[in-house]
């Protein structure tokens, strides 16, 4: 077990590194909310209470089309319907955890956070939920400031900051890091060439197929264990 | 429904998603060989964000050559230094005098 100083110093430094790619987007939901006629108040509860970049962004951009809300909530939903998985593959390590982790963990359950539990060895029980508590309420507390800045300094924040390729470069480190097996390199490989191949389908659904089908690779590719 | 009323339903929704198999399976005893193929989701859903990102709305591969050769350099550089940050603000470096040259 280690000492809670250095674990949140581990969370802090993570973090730090997983959220320079997300600022610039951070910045542009702000901008987002502000084209989008949605009170800007409003729009920024949105971070506290979705808390998630992508379907953020998705609910907004569709309300600002002029989408019905419930079309737009619908749309959001489906986007968000990745993180059922990351419940799943979560589910065994949060046995071993206090009721009350269980029920606020889940509220911080991003991208992010997923990976990084995916990323970091920590067999500890006490050691991963100051860990993940730490980083996921880090990232919150960046998202929800930065997002609120964006808002505010919409006017002179340019639409497009030219460095989009900063997400896919940490998507691929982190999955660079969270590969431990042999067997999941053919798991990441028939995920990304599926994702690619059906990038098309709306609101990210591709995404969600391409997993499931790397899984049921991954399920005949895994030995039985005697 | 108003603005307010969706962004509350997005938001119950999206924790509903987080929580559902945390709090449904707390007590369920997991066989060894599901939890190693649990671990596949990781790499699995980090690789199909890979790909995701780099399309634009209608599918489209959205890299060009410079992007390729950041994507690469970042995969050097993180598997050489074991390390995200070195990785980052070395393919960051090449992406931005790539951009600068071509």
């Amino acid at each position: 077990m280690k000492s809670t100083t250095s674990i949140i110093r581990l969370a802090c430094r993570d973090v730090a590194v997983l959220f320079l790619p997300a600022l610039p987007f951070a910045l542009l939901f702000g901008v987002m909310v502000v084209e989008s006629g949605v009170p800007q108040l409003l729009g920024w509860s949105s971070s506290i209470i979705m808390f998630g970049g992508a379907a953020q962004m998705t609910l907004m951009t569709l309300i600002g089309e002029g989408a019905a809300v419930s079309a737009a909530v619908t749309t959001t939903l489906i986007v968000t319907a990745r993180h059922i998985l990351y419940s799943v593959t979560l589910a065994p390590r949060f046995q071993g955890q206090p009721a009350w982790f269980r029920w606020l963990g889940p509220y911080v359950l991003i991208d992010q956070v997923f990976a990084l539990t995916q990323v970091k060895e920590l067999s500890d029980d006490a050691d991963f939920r100051r860990y993940y508590l730490a980083a996921g309420f880090m990232f919150w507390g960046l998202w929800v400031s930065f997002t609120g800045l964006g808002i505010i300094l919409a006017p002179i924040i340019p639409e497009t900051l030219g460095i989009d390729i900063a997400i896919p470069l940490l998507f691929l480190g982190l999955l660079l890091m969270a590969i431990k097996r042999r067997n999941q390199v053919v798991t990441a490989l028939v995920s990304g060439g599926a994702a690619l191949a059906l990038a098309g389908m709306d609101n990210q659904v591709g995404l969600i197929i391409a997993v499931l089908i790397a899984l049921t690779v991954a399920a005949f590719n895994e030995p039985r264990v005697s | 429904m108003s603005v307010f009323g969706g962004i509350l339903v997005a938001g119950i929704g999206a924790y509903l998603m987080r929580a559902s198999f945390i709090l449904l399976l707390s007590g369920v005893v997991f066989p060894a060989r599901v939890v190693r193929i649990l671990d596949h989701v990781g790499p699995a859903v980090m690789a199909a964000l890979v790909a995701t990102t780099l399309t634009g709305k209608d599918g489209q591969l959205e890299a060009g050559l410079i992007e390729c050769v950041t994507l690469t350099v970042m995969a050097g550089v993180t598997l050489w230094r074991r390390d995200l940050l070195s990785g980052l603000m070395v393919a960051l470096v090449v992406f931005f005098v790539g951009n600068a040259i071509l």
